[in-house]
């Protein structure tokens, strides 16, 4: 997962004008938990990339024993999340479904001015 | 009051544009530059500034080598690390030498002077990433450490490196957990000291598991 993470900052680097910052503790293999949650840290990723008007995001990404999380966060220019359509900004809801059909929850947090910020949780499944 | 910084780096260009964005800023004087270890304790030694911004490889050795020689001056300045490298073996040795902060190179210019300013004052600075590894050596503790509540980081130092891997800065994060920038401050310098100090054998172990040492 943590290649997984390093190589989507770089494609999206080569892609947008904006820097990558990835962290990631803790690694475990791609499944299909850490799969959906690379997808939609791309996601978020490449929405920031696109709409914040940032030099950097910055990505962390976390493997516990109970669940993986990821959050993605810029310092641009954040949005009302009220005042927009579901569908046309934030996470695609086919990479929430995914999540959601997981047991994990994506939240999105923004504020016009202040950056965004997005959350999300994947419970780890144990083999 | 500006800070006065020399910068150790063998390559000329990147001090170059270090020292302009810097200069531009106001905040920070370069009163000196060095290109490797000799000349960098030279170089500190004959202008006693407040801070080195040190490069981690450096031709005739390791940056850590610079503050082992001058760290016990009298005038010793404080060390900020300033690289290309995000390792955390490289990491590790500059913090475990003394540096009181480390920072990749991909860090903004008001940033870095930010993180000057800070380490001037004594206050320790980490980058995200740097977070990351702390969080990580100290995510799967073996489960008989030396002197736990030595070796282990509190759920709050934990927090706050959280936050700062994910991006924010100590302001930020003071305001969001309701305490003061000083007190985040605080938390992070004991991260810093715990990492130097008392996990030598976490972190060897955890380090040799990941093929870094």
């Amino acid at each position: 997962m943590h290649a997984a993470i390093d190589a989507l900052a770089v494609s999206i680097e080569a892609d947008h004008d904006v820097r990558v910052e990835a962290v990631v503790v803790g690694d475990q293999p791609l499944d299909e938990a850490s799969r959906a949650l690379v997808a939609a840290v791309r996601e978020a990723v490449i929405n920031a990339a696109r709409h914040a008007d940032v030099e950097r995001v910055d990505v962390f990404v976390e493997a516990d024993d109970a669940e993986l999380t990821g959050f993605v966060r810029d310092t641009g220019c954040g949005f009302d999340p009220a005042a927009i359509a579901d569908d046309r900004r934030g996470i695609s809801e086919s990479i929430v479904g995914r999540i959601q059909r997981l047991g994990g929850r994506a939240a999105l947090a923004s504020r016009p001015g202040a950056g965004t910020e997005v959350e999300l949780r994947v419970p780890r499944r144990r083999t | 009051m500006t800070v006065r910084v020399v910068l150790v780096d063998d390559h000329a260009l990147f001090r170059a544009g270090v020292r302009a964005e810097l200069r531009a800023l106001g905040r920070v004087e370069v009163v000196g530059e060095a290109v490797d270890v000799e000349s960098a304790i030279a170089t500190v030694r004959a202008t006693a500034p407040d801070v080195v911004l040190l490069d981690v490889h450096l031709p005739g050795g390791g940056g850590e080598q610079v503050i082992a020689a001058v760290r016990d001056d009298p005038t010793a300045p404080q060390f900020l690390a300033l690289s290309v490298s995000d390792s955390a073996e490289d990491v590790i040795a500059v913090v475990r030498a003394g540096a009181r902060g480390y920072v990749t190179k991909t860090i903004g210019a008001a940033e870095l002077a930010d993180a000057v300013e800070h380490v001037r004052a004594g206050d320790a600075v980490f980058s995200p990433r740097l977070a990351g590894f702390v969080l990580d050596a100290f995510a799967d503790e073996p489960a008989a450490p030396t002197d736990p509540e030595l070796d282990l980081l509190t759920p709050r130092e934990q927090e706050v490196l959280r936050l700062i891997a994910r991006g924010y800065a100590y302001k930020e994060i003071a305001s969001r957990l309701h305490l003061s920038t000083r007190t985040i401050e605080s938390h992070v310098s004991a991260v810093l000291r715990k990492l130097q100090l008392s996990s030598r054998h976490q972190i060897t172990a955890w380090a040799n598991e990941r093929r870094l040492i």
